[in-house]
């Protein structure tokens, strides 16, 4: 998910080749009910991107794990990491 | 960052397709949310 418009999404989905769904979030809405939008005063706000969070939901509904990425973004690591939660969590 | 134990904010957007996605289309399943802070770029 990022505020990138539809067509860029596209654009990365084909390049990628990735099997799930890139959503686009240009007003951000979802953004700030999921704190994924930069404060003033924090790195990169001035380029209006997004933050590096990410949610863990589960089939209740309810978030089972949140993680912040802002100062650690080895996202190589974080996608083992929520796996692993996935699995221990299912 | 919304704490686990949180309910999950509804949303409805577009995909990459165009396709309106509603976080409710999963109920019954695990939904992994991932922000990046731009398409084409690393991660």
């Amino acid at each position: 998910m990022s505020f990138d418009s539809v067509e860029d999404q596209q654009a990365f989905a084909e390049k990628e080749n990735f099997p799930y769904l890139l959503l686009s979030d240009p007003d951000r809405t979802a953004g700030a009910a999921y704190d994924a939008v930069r404060q003033e005063g924090e790195p990169y706000f001035e380029y209006g991107l997004p933050r590096r969070v990410s949610y863990l939901i589960g089939p209740d509904g309810v978030i089972a794990r949140s993680y912040d990425l802002t100062d650690h973004p080895d996202l190589t690591a974080h996608a083992g990491e929520v796996l692993a939660d996935l699995q221990s969590l299912s | 960052m919304l704490d686990a134990g949180t309910q999950a904010p509804g949303f409805t957007l577009a995909d990459q397709s165009g396709a309106q996605v509603s976080l409710s289309d999963f109920a019954g399943k695990w939904v992994a949310l991932w922000w990046y802070p731009k398409a084409a770029t690393p991660g």
